[in-house]
């Protein structure tokens, strides 16, 4: 059998609206019906004019010919068939069921010839009402995507980091600190991990007006007192300590109080219990 | 380590301080830094009042809008002057 044996061009259906003209003639005069397993279940008996292909060639399709086959859409069919066999060997195989026995054959040893049958394996599940079986590789197994909470918190820091990245590059809303600081779920007075902290024989000087006033633990500190603990890598806890269990003497304004503790920190403390300064002194 | 040097760069600090060349905030860390090296040396606690003083007025400089208080110059003026004049004997001797 030659390859065109039968060969029907696609031209002389130009008259009544091209191929696709005449497919969708046949499908409005009853003769084809989409059929089951597809969009629309069928609402007459099936007579087509155009018979579904079975492609009993392909691998892993040998039983298929005992079994009941739908009737696939002959557009379904030729869209299926191109990713495999092209526009016209497609259009060919869906006219000519021999000719696209040759062509799908012939697709398939090209395939697997070039051991890459991947593109017919994924085209194959497409097929209307023809199956082919997986080849080759197996399902990749699922991957693992962090629950919503965890990347959206991550996002904080990031944007804290590169403000503008929102406004400037996407061309949205500048995301503000604040904003920032919800998305971590954090205290307003909260910093990054990535601040940097002096410490103890170390200090580093914190431009005045870094921190705002903040409240940790219930104690209110004001932003100068924030920026020397910064400077100083005073933490909260030992400031805390301080003012708790160190010696007590009266400041040096009226209403404040001085703290020293035997852990070298030195807290001053204003009428209401906020405190004013922290420095460091001789255990 | 050489302490006298050290000691020297207190009261270098204290100086430029005066000379208009650093701020309160800066001169009350370097001072505070260089004694945290020192590490319990006899100066610490001699000028420790005198810094805190500094931080005192430092702090109340803030909550007052970067403002000295009515007296917190003179106490500055003060405090600073009683770091060179404790520190420099330690800066000349030889140790």
């Amino acid at each position: 059998m030659g390859l065109f044996d039968g060969y029907v061009d696609p031209e002389q259906f130009r008259d009544s609206g091209g191929l696709l003209g005449r497919l969708l003639s046949l499908q409005q005069q009853g003769q084809y019906q989409p059929s089951a397993g597809f969009d629309q279940a069928p609402s007459v008996p099936q007579t087509p004019a155009l018979q579904p292909t079975p492609w009993p060639n392909l691998p892993g399709y040998g039983s298929s010919s005992s079994e009941p086959t739908a009737a696939p859409n002959l557009t379904s069919q030729y869209q299926a068939l191109r990713p495999v066999l092209g526009d016209h060997n497609a259009m060919l195989a869906t006219v000519n069921p021999e000719i696209g026995k040759t062509l799908i054959a012939q697709a398939l040893a090209n395939q697997q010839k070039a051991g890459n049958p991947g593109n017919v394996v994924l085209a194959g599940y497409g097929i209307g009402g023809i199956r082919i079986p997986p080849m080759g590789a197996a399902p990749l197994p699922p991957i693992p995507v962090p629950s919503f909470p965890d990347w959206w918190k991550a996002a904080g820091p990031i944007l804290q980091l590169y403000p503008g990245i929102l406004s400037g590059a996407l061309g949205g809303a500048a995301l503000t600190r604040s904003d920032a600081t919800i998305l971590n779920n954090e205290d307003p007075g909260d910093k990054p991990s990535s601040t940097p902290i002096g410490r103890r024989g170390n200090p580093i000087e914190v431009k005045p007006g870094t921190n705002r006033p903040t409240t940790i633990g219930g104690r209110i500190y004001i932003g100068h007192a924030a920026d020397q603990m910064q400077g100083r890598g005073i933490t909260p806890s030992a400031v805390e300590e301080t003012i708790r269990n160190g010696q007590t003497s009266p400041g040096r304004n009226p209403g404040e109080t001085e703290h020293i503790g035997t852990n070298g920190v030195k807290v001053v403390t204003g009428a209401d219990g906020q405190v004013i300064t922290v420095i460091t002194v001789r255990r | 380590m050489d302490i006298a040097h050290q000691i020297g760069l207190i009261a270098g600090a204290a100086k430029d301080y005066q000379n208009g060349l650093m701020s309160l905030q800066t001169l009350i860390h370097r001072v505070e830094g260089i004694l945290a090296v020192l590490d319990g040396h006899a100066l610490e606690g001699e000028i420790s009042d005198a810094l805190f003083s500094l931080e005192d007025v430092n702090a109340h400089t803030y909550i007052a809008g970067y403002d000295f208080a009515a007296n917190g110059r003179s106490i500055v003026d003060s405090a600073v002057k009683e770091i060179i004049a404790k520190s420099e004997p330690y800066s000349l001797r030889s140790e």
